[in-house]
């Protein structure tokens, strides 16, 4: 028993060490003022951790765990931003776990945001003892869970490079049985590459490879450290801009600055460019945009809807209203013209997505609200919506009513010589949202903000 | 006696601002299609009767379900514009006779017209339930060749747009087919 606690000690020490290896670089031989400071950091960090675990419901994963503050350290992470690191483990840890979870804290306007970091190496690629030894060339998953709230990001790494991001889902247990997590219980064959069992406090969790080539070498993708792509950056904070930046742009928007920055993104002009070709489809096709997963197609489902999952993350829809056309339909011989006429604005449908985008971006701090968008392409123009009005109001709403879709259609018509008037005194109506800002995205790399003055007359002005 | 001349000049040239334009529904497919916007005071109305023959009640079937639609024409008045339109209330039942949704009944679920184009009819249809519920467009067309059994062809055809899974896994109350025609027969 002693022996086998003495090895776990020995594996969190040789973690701790790892980690500070690779994405973190820690001052080396500190003078004593410093240490002193850090540890004032650290024992600060200790007092405002306890004083949450007593305010915040954890997730169950994190009810039964052992914090190791007396190896924790202040690190540096590639983004240049600090955080105060420990190793923590389930009191009840099985020895056949994989995995080494590590607690980090970020420093925020609420004093820290609490991240832990959990690597599960593979073992077929590399053994454990060898992973750790030296991460630079880690193989395996590591998944990012909020104390809170529960999964937040999570990838794969070949040889330190993210090769597909994942998701973690749950699923019942077959035998009706309540799992603790796998660190606390029998062993499950683990298949890393398909799936991979492992989870905590009742839940069963699936982990699911997507392939996403476009993440490799960085970009758009993890980590906010600029890098992007590699372990280093990903032990970044998952929130990409810290509380303060976001609390800063929330309170001073200026989606005209976002957009320039938008449009600069090699990822965005190659997703306008290929949805820029799908105006003759007869279906819908679009682009999801979160931090963790980059540019994501939708999924045509054969029903003309286009499926797709938004993450915690996600910041922007990319979605193509396209040409008008004929279909034929065929009954018993005699052909019937089926005209189909998608109108060329957002619908009220894709103003409770864009409503839904702000509500999970002000409720996970993952991105500032001026940064959330959602873009419609038509040949008839391009247009975004964006948000500098008070969060507080906006609101999700039952946009397939029949009254309030016969009251769009009122408007598109009335207003077809002027869609952007109708969208806007229909969204002021009908929905009631106020700051939500119509932007129209000109060929010319120009771009124009579109808004009510009163009464009821269009306003353009250039961003 | 000027005063008098230049004050009826004046109510009636205000008069006429607000005079009421009248076009047959036919007309607004035009307005529509050629991106020209309604004016004010425009009036669709059925001068030629074209929405007659749709009026009545109508049955059928098509895969498992019967479908039955009851159909009236209103005026609507919105926007400053009035408009005659149809309106179809339905009952869905299964082929044991199983009511599956009924909107004659003081329900806001009927489908409600938008206009005439080509012989054809389009209506905007929203079933129940919220955010994952069908809706789409509806086509009808009349077919009077057979004197002793009216056919109306249905065609109805989903709204596109992006679905969030986790928000809506699946459609429901996807009432009818998409992409054929299903007949009813006049009663």
């Amino acid at each position: 028993m002693e022996k086998q606690k003495l090895k776990r000690l020995t594996k969190l020490l040789l973690l701790c060490f790892v980690l500070g290896l690779v994405g973190c670089e820690q001052e080396d031989s500190p003078p004593n003022s410093q240490v002193e400071n850090q540890n004032k950091e650290i024992i600060t960090a200790k007092k405002w951790f306890e004083d949450y675990k007593t305010k915040v419901a954890f997730d169950p994963m994190f009810n039964k765990v052992d914090y190791h503050w007396e190896v924790a350290a202040k690190v540096k992470l590639e983004d240049g931003t600090e955080a105060i690191r420990l190793p923590i483990t389930d009191i009840d840890q099985a020895p056949e776990y994989k995995g080494e979870k590590m607690l980090y804290l970020y420093p925020s306007n609420q004093g820290y945001d609490a991240v832990v970091h959990e690597l599960i190496p593979d073992e077929r690629r590399i053994k454990k003892e060898e992973v750790f030894a030296n991460l630079e060339s880690y193989n395996g998953y590591v998944i990012t869970w909020d104390l809170k709230d529960g999964f937040i990001k999570g990838a794969k790494f070949i040889d330190s490079k993210i090769v597909a991001t994942i998701k973690v889902r749950t699923a019942d247990d077959n035998q009706g049985n309540s799992h603790n997590s796998l660190t606390r219980r029998e062993p499950a064959a683990i298949d890393l590459d398909e799936v991979v069992v492992y989870g905590g406090g009742g839940q069963t969790f699936y982990i699911s490879s997507f392939g996403l080539n476009s993440l490799l070498g960085g970009g758009s993708g993890f980590g906010s450290g600029g890098g992007g792509g590699t372990t280093g950056s990903y032990f970044s904070t998952p929130h990409g801009a810290s509380d303060a930046d976001i609390a800063e742009a929330n309170a001073n928007p200026n989606p005209c600055d976002k957009i320039k920055k938008l449009k600069d993104d090699p990822n965005y002009k190659n997703a306008v460019a290929e949805l820029k070709k799908n105006f003759k489809l007869q279906y819908e096709s679009g682009y999801y945009i979160s931090k963790s997963n980059g540019y994501e197609s939708g999924t045509h489902n054969g029903s003309l809807l286009l499926t797709g999952t938004t993450y915690p993350d996600t910041y922007g829809i990319m979605h193509v209203h396209e040409d008008d056309f004929t279909h034929q339909v065929n009954n018993n011989g005699v052909l019937r013209n089926e005209d189909v006429t998608p109108i060329r604005m957002f619908s009220p449908g894709d103003v409770n997505t864009f409503c839904s985008l702000l509500i999970t971006a002000n409720k996970y701090k993952t991105t500032s609200l001026d940064e959330v968008f959602t873009e419609m392409v038509s040949s008839s123009g391009r247009y975004q919506l964006r948000f500098e009005g008070d969060i507080n109001n906006v609101k999700n709403f039952d946009y397939n009513s029949q009254i309030l879709k016969e009251g769009y259609m009122s408007y598109m018509d009335k207003y077809s010589n002027d869609l952007e008037t109708g969208l806007l005194m229909f969204i002021k109506d009908y929905i009631g949202i106020s700051g939500i800002t119509l932007f129209k995205m000109n060929d010319n790399g120009s771009t124009e903000s579109k808004t009510l003055s009163s009464p009821n007359v269009l306003a353009t002005n250039p961003c | 006696m000027k005063k008098i001349i230049y004050l009826s000049i004046l109510i009636a040239f205000r008069l006429s601002m607000h005079a009421q334009i009248t076009e047959p529904v036919e007309r607004k497919w035009d307005y529509i299609s050629m991106k020209k916007g309604i004016p004010d005071n425009v009036y669709f109305k059925d001068v030629n009767n074209v929405l007659g023959r749709f009026i009545g009640t109508w049955k059928g079937a098509y895969d498992n379900k019967k479908y039955e639609f009851r159909i009236i024409e209103f005026t609507s008045d919105f926007l400053k514009v009035k408009e005659d339109k149809l309106r179809v209330s339905y009952i869905i039942s299964d082929l044991n006779g199983n009511v599956i949704e009924d909107t004659t009944t003081s329900s806001l679920y009927v489908m409600s017209g938008r206009y005439y184009h080509n012989e054809g009819y389009y209506l905007i249809h929203q079933a129940k339930g919220g955010n994952c519920a069908q809706g789409g467009q509806m086509l009808l067309y009349v077919d009077e060749s057979n004197a002793n059994a009216i056919r109306m062809d249905a065609i109805f055809r989903n709204d596109m747009g992006f679905v969030d899974l986790s928000e809506c896994p699946n459609m429901i109350n996807e009432y009818f087919p998409t992409g054929v025609i299903f007949n009813l027969i006049k009663q």
